[in-house]
Order: C-alpha cells, then structure tokens, then sequence
C-alpha cells in the first residue's frame, strides 16, 4: 500500500481554493438556516394550530428525507415546477444555489428544533421576573431571554453545524465542484492512482473544519456563558 | 423541459420498492451491531483506560466530523486493494475483491453508526447518577447485577431518542450505498432515472420510499419509548434521590 | 464486631484520613461528628469499600479485607455483611419502593422472590410506609424515600448499617420522621455507625460518640463525656458553638 507524502502534500495545496468554497457554502446555508429555524421555532411556539402543524410537518417532512434526495429533487424539480407553474425556463442555474438551498432547508429544520427547545427550557420565569422588574416585553425579550437562550442552544448548535456540513457534501452528485468535486475530478484525471492521497487529504480538510467549527462553539460558549460554569 | 411522466414515474417507482430489503439490511444490521459496540466503548472512555480512551476519542471525532461519502470512497475504494496485498503477504489464496460490495457497505455503515452510538451512550451513562451505582453496590450487588438491574435500564431509557436519530440517519445514509454499486432503493432508482433521462420522476419515487421507511422507524421509536416510560420516569428526568414531591 | 486497622486515604496531596485504628463493638451505635469535609464520609465509605484506603485493613464478622490487596469475592462479601443509608437516599429509580427492598434481598442474599417480598413488607411496615409498596421514587417526599432506604438496609440483616448524613438533604419538617425511624432501628440493636451533623440526635440515640477533625479521631466516649467534659481542645471549640436550645421532641 503506496503513500506517495508529496503528491500529498501537493494535493493539500490544490484543494485550498475548494476549501474556501466549502466554507463560503457553509456561511450562506446556516445563515439562511438560521434564519429559517427562527421563523420555524418561532411558528412551533404560536397558538395558531395550523402554523405549528406545518412547521412541524416541514420539521419531520426534512428530517426524514435523504440530503441526496433532497438536493437531487430539488435540482430537478424546481426548475420543473417554475417551468410547469410559472412558463419560466431556467437554463444555466447556478448548482451552487441548489446546494446551499437544499442545506439552509435542512439546517433550518435542526435549528427549529434546538431553538425551540432552547426557548421552551428558559422562558417562563425569566419572562416573568423581567416584566415585573418593569421592563417592555421587547426589552424582557432582548436583555434577559435572548442572551439566555443563545447560551443554551450552542451546544446542540455545533452539531447542526456540522451535520449540516456533511449534508453539503453531496453537491458533486449535481455536478457542483466543491471540495470533493474536486477530488473526484482528481482521482478521474489520475486514473485511481493516487486514490489513498486524495481522500484522506479531503478528509483531513473536513476534520480540521468541523473541528475548529467545535472549538469555535466552545469559545463562544465560556464567552455567553460567564454567569454560568461550564465544563 | 418535459411534462411529468406518471406512467414512468409508478414503474420506477415499482423497481425502486424491490430494493427495500437491501436497504432495510444495510439499516438494521449495523444498528445493531453498533449498539454493543458502542455500550462497550462508551464504557472504556467512562472509565479513562488509558490507551483505548485516547484512540476512541480520535475515532469517534473522525467519524463524526467527515463527510460519510469520504468515508465510503476509503473504504470502499481503498480498503479491498489494502487487504489485497495484506492477503497476498500472508500468502492466504482468498480473492477479495470476489467479496460482495455489500460487506462493505455493512463495515462503512457501521463504522459510522457505532461512532454516533458512542457518544449517545456517553452521555446516558453521565446522566444517571453514580449514586444509582453505589446503592446497587452496597446492598451487596456485584458490579455487573447493579450494571444491568439498575443502571443500564435507566440509561437505555435515556439514549432513546438519540437511538431513534441515529436509526434515522443511518436509514437515510443508505441512500449514499449506490456508490458502492448496492442494489438498494437509491440505486435501483437512478439506474432508471440515468438511462431515461427523466431523474424528477425516479428521484420523486426513491423520496417516497424513503420518506416513509424513515418516518416509520421514527414512529416506532416513539411507540417504543412510551412503551418503557411508563411508571418509573418522572417527566425526563433520571435524578437519583432529590426529587420532592409535595405530599 | 467490626474493626478498622491502620486505615489511611488521600486524595492527590490531601490528607483525608490518616491512619485511623478503631474497633466498634456489636450492638453499638457510633455517631461520628465532626466539621464538615473532615473525611467522615470517606471514613465510612471506606468500611464498605465504595472508596478504597489507600493502605489499612477492615474486619467484619470475622472476615478481613486489606485495602491494598483484596479479591474481588472478598470484597462482595464485606459488603453483603453491610448496609448503607446515602445521604441522596439513592433508592433505585426504576423500582418500586417494595423491588428497591427485594433487589438485595433476591441477589445479593439469595431469597427465593416470595419470602423476600414476605421481609420487605415486614420492613415497610416498621418504618410505616406499608402502603406505598408499590410506589417508585419519584412518587415519594424525601422523607419517605430516606425511611425505604432505611428499610432497604435493614431488610439485608446486616452486621452493620452505615448511615452517611443521613437528614442532610431533607426539608426541617422531613427530619423527624426520618430520625424516629432510625431510632427504631437503634432499638433493635443492630450495630449502627451514624455520620450526622444532628447533634442532639447524636447525643440522644448514640451510645458512643467519635468526634474527627482533620483526618484523626479526637474523641471516642460516652456522649456526656464529649459533649459536656470533652478533653480535646478543637472538640471544645466545636462544642461551643453548639447551641444547646434546640432538642428534637422524639
């Protein structure tokens, strides 16, 4: 079993730029994911029994459906339906789009869940003790709850990052070049030879990532977390 | 672009159902062998065995933390050519690669699970209090009786619902095995799609396959979890002792 | 009669007991008193090896077990000569209050189901809590969950029962309840070492008193004697920031 160290290396050097591309799809997904989980969280927590139902319908619909799945219909079916519903033809669509639309919808339901969580575990009392200290709902919601809630939900946070990462990684399957793309581009061109090479330094690049990810949310944790003691 | 093709979708859809066993094997078995596995590493860690501790961790951080399709491409690629040439040194006549990619498929999908297994009974095992333990011990238990009467019922009933996600994730991560040319759901499905160029309606099809094999093992990890909830647990807290309740 | 010979522990760099020698009669009923965090619980918890001496021996019912070497079949036998009372009560949450009784009774002393679920009523009822046999835990107040530890230990026949603090964790109104059972249980005449900051239960129930400080006993006698002519300076001390108003009306 061969381990060419310097084709290795050289690989580690070329996949750099792709790095780059994971993590600028990454930034957008959990971004509009978050965005997306509040709004969902948001629905979860309202008295209207329709609302809730269908964020918790979207919650499971997502849950339960494969990342390849969802970004291969997406892919396929959006184009479909535009063209069904609306007379509109895309041609040219950007995969990249596809990709981080399949991972923000996939990032916003884990998000829903852990926000709303998050928020059912702190509310009542704080809520309570803040507007009888005479603050606004808003401010009660802003100065009190808010800081409160974003301490607990970043544990299960790192998590949904990094699923979210790995649910991403499926954009070669619509032709995207991203990390892996690349490596399969790779491997392609060098006929299997350097297959080891290839994707253990692809490999590498997404432990380091969800990795610092991690430690990056541990930070923040002992930053939000200064009233409390954490591990 | 064209219409939807109902016809075709029911017939792909039809093929795609004759892959369900093959998918339902590649969910079940490294279930449950990931569920021993991963009761005994947890075990390991809990206890520091230094070593086995420090190995694991790095484990499960690997397993976790890369993309599962990396880690079909490893072992499915570069795993039958590494024990190839282990076979040919050892100068055993077994052809490897006459092994059936399904065995691969089990090996990766477990290899996963039993990461996720782990850190799910981390976590159960830290929430029962020690002092469950202790009791069992004292009352003149041996270890292994206070293991399995009092504490390990608690925290199976603890790691349930991580149970139930990682069940769920295993089952939609079987959708990734075509890559290892497994006749599953998935591959049956595209394998249509591919040659008739119409993918919305074999993917449409797979989806619902999927979708309601995954909600199933959901639902049934709910109705197993209300199953054994019964007299004992107090909302979803296993605290020992400190509970009072008014009178 | 149970013996500890030459018992020290340390935990890294702290001291928390240093070779203690003390031999505790059948029938007695030793409290052990002291500041708090001054290894009376390791002391006891060190009787049954939940925490292990880092050197000494223990002897029970005639059966020693050295702390540095020790089988694992001896080690099972110490503890099924003992019983003990956890402070967090510790009853088994996935039991009833009547199985947290049997679980010993079946396992560790080898009853057939019948006659153990026969004793564990029988001791149930001495603590008055009969009709919550089939009750789990969490359906208990801390009171009555410490009176089914209390059952739980005395069910076992043991030669000693071990009681670590056993009305810390309890509301004031809850304390009584637990101390008259643990009364009863001094009545019967089991030996009974008893790690408390209850003072006035100390001096009223126990017929020897152990007063530890700093990792050594300081006092060993009768409870007039310590608590009225202590001879120790630092039990002097300890003495007088008791106050002597408040007795429990048992």
């Amino acid at each position: 079993m061969r381990f060419d160290v310097s084709y290795f290396m050289q690989t580690i050097v070329r996949f750099l730029p792709y790095l780059l591309i994971v993590i600028k799809v990454l930034l957008y997904s959990v971004g509009c994911g978050l965005i997306l989980g509040s709004l969902l969280a948001w629905a979860k927590l309202s008295k209207n029994r329709v609302l809730r139902g269908l964020a918790y319908a979207y919650t499971t619909l997502i849950r339960c459906t494969p990342a390849v799945i969802l970004l291969l219909l997406l892919y396929y079916g959006i184009p479909l339906l535009l063209n069904l519903l609306l007379g509109v033809k895309i041609t040219n669509a950007s995969k990249e789009l596809f990709l981080i639309i399949s991972m923000a919808l996939f990032c916003g339901a884990s998000m829903s869940e852990a926000l709303r969580a998050a928020y059912t575990a702190i509310s009542s009392n704080q809520f309570e003790a803040a507007i009888s200290v005479g603050m606004t709902d808003f401010q009660a919601f802003r100065r009190v709850l808010l800081p409160q809630v974003v301490f607990v939900v970043l544990p299960p946070m790192a998590n949904i990052i990094v699923s979210t990462l790995k649910e991403g990684s499926l954009g070669f399957t619509i032709g995207f070049i991203d990390l892996i793309g690349r490596a399969n581009v790779l491997n392609g061109n060098t006929l299997g030879n350097y297959l080891l090479e290839i994707y253990i330094s692809a490999a590498l690049f997404y432990w380091v990532l969800s990795g610092t990810i991690i430690a990056g949310i541990r930070s923040l944790e002992r930053i939000f977390g200064k009233h409390k003691i954490t591990y | 672009m064209a219409a939807f093709d109902v016809r075709f979708f029911i017939d792909t859809f039809l093929i795609a159902l004759t892959g369900i066993p093959v998918t339902l094997i590649l969910s079940v078995i490294p279930f449950l062998i990931a569920i021993p596995l991963g009761i005994g590493i947890a075990f390991l860690r809990l206890k520091k065995v230094i070593g086995a501790s420090q190995l694991f961790a790095v484990y499960s951080s690997f397993a976790l933390g890369t993309p599962l399709i990396i880690q079909i491409y490893l072992c499915y690629y570069v795993l039958p050519k590494a024990l190839a040439e282990f076979v040919k040194f050892l100068g055993i006549g077994i052809d490897i690669y006459a092994i059936d990619p399904i065995f691969y498929a089990l090996l990766v999908f477990t290899f996963n699970t039993t990461a996720s297994m782990t850190e799910t009974f981390r976590s159960a095992l830290n929430a029962v209090d020690q002092g469950q333990h202790e009791a069992g011990l004292a009352v003149g238990l041996s270890g292994f009786r206070s293991f399995s009467r009092i504490v390990m019922p608690q925290v199976f009933l603890i790691a349930l619902p991580n149970m139930a996600t990682t069940a769920v994730n295993l089952m939609k991560g079987t959708s990734l095995a075509f890559v290892m040319a497994v006749h599953d759901v998935m591959a049956k499905a595209r394998i249509e799609g591919i040659y008739s160029y119409k993918n919305i309606e074999s993917y449409l099809g797979a989806f619902i396959i999927f979708f309601i094999l995954c909600f199933v093992t959901e639902r049934l990890f709910k109705l197993l979890e209300s199953r054994l909830n019964a007299p004992w647990r107090k909302g979803n807290q296993a605290k020992g002792g400190e509970v009072e309740v008014a009178l | 009669m149970i013996e500890i010979k030459n018992l020290s522990k340390s935990f890294g760099s702290h001291h928390v007991i240093r070779d203690i020698s003390l031999t505790i009669n059948d029938k007695e009923v030793v409290a052990l008193i002291g500041p708090s965090g001054t290894g009376k619980t390791t002391l006891l918890r060190c009787i049954n090896f939940l925490t292990c001496g880092d050197k000494g021996e223990i002897s029970m019912g005639g059966l020693t077990v050295d702390c540095r070497k020790h089988s694992r079949y001896n080690l099972l036998n110490l503890r099924r000569k003992s019983a003990m009372v956890f402070q967090n009560y510790n009853l088994f949450q996935n039991k009833t209050a009547l199985q947290n009784i049997t679980e010993g009774l079946i396992y560790a002393k080898g009853l057939k189901k019948p006659e153990a679920e026969k004793r564990a009523c029988v001791e149930l009822e001495k603590v008055g809590l009969a009709d919550r046999a089939y009750d789990y835990p969490h359906r208990l107040s801390g009171g009555q969950q410490q009176r089914v530890a209390i059952a739980r230990a005395m069910a076992l026949d043991p030669e000693v029962i071990l009681f670590d603090e056993p009305t810390s964790a309890l509301d004031p109104e809850k304390v009584g309840e637990v101390l008259l059972a643990i009364k009863r249980v001094a009545r019967e005449g089991i030996t009974m070492i008893i790690v408390t900051h209850e003072l006035d239960f100390a001096r009223n129930v126990a017929s020897r008193i152990l007063f530890m400080d700093e990792g050594i006993i300081l006092e060993d006698g009768a409870p007039d004697e310590v608590f009225q002519t202590p001879k120790n300076e630092r039990t002097k001390r300890f003495m007088q920031n008791y106050n002597n108003d408040f007795i429990y009306n048992i």
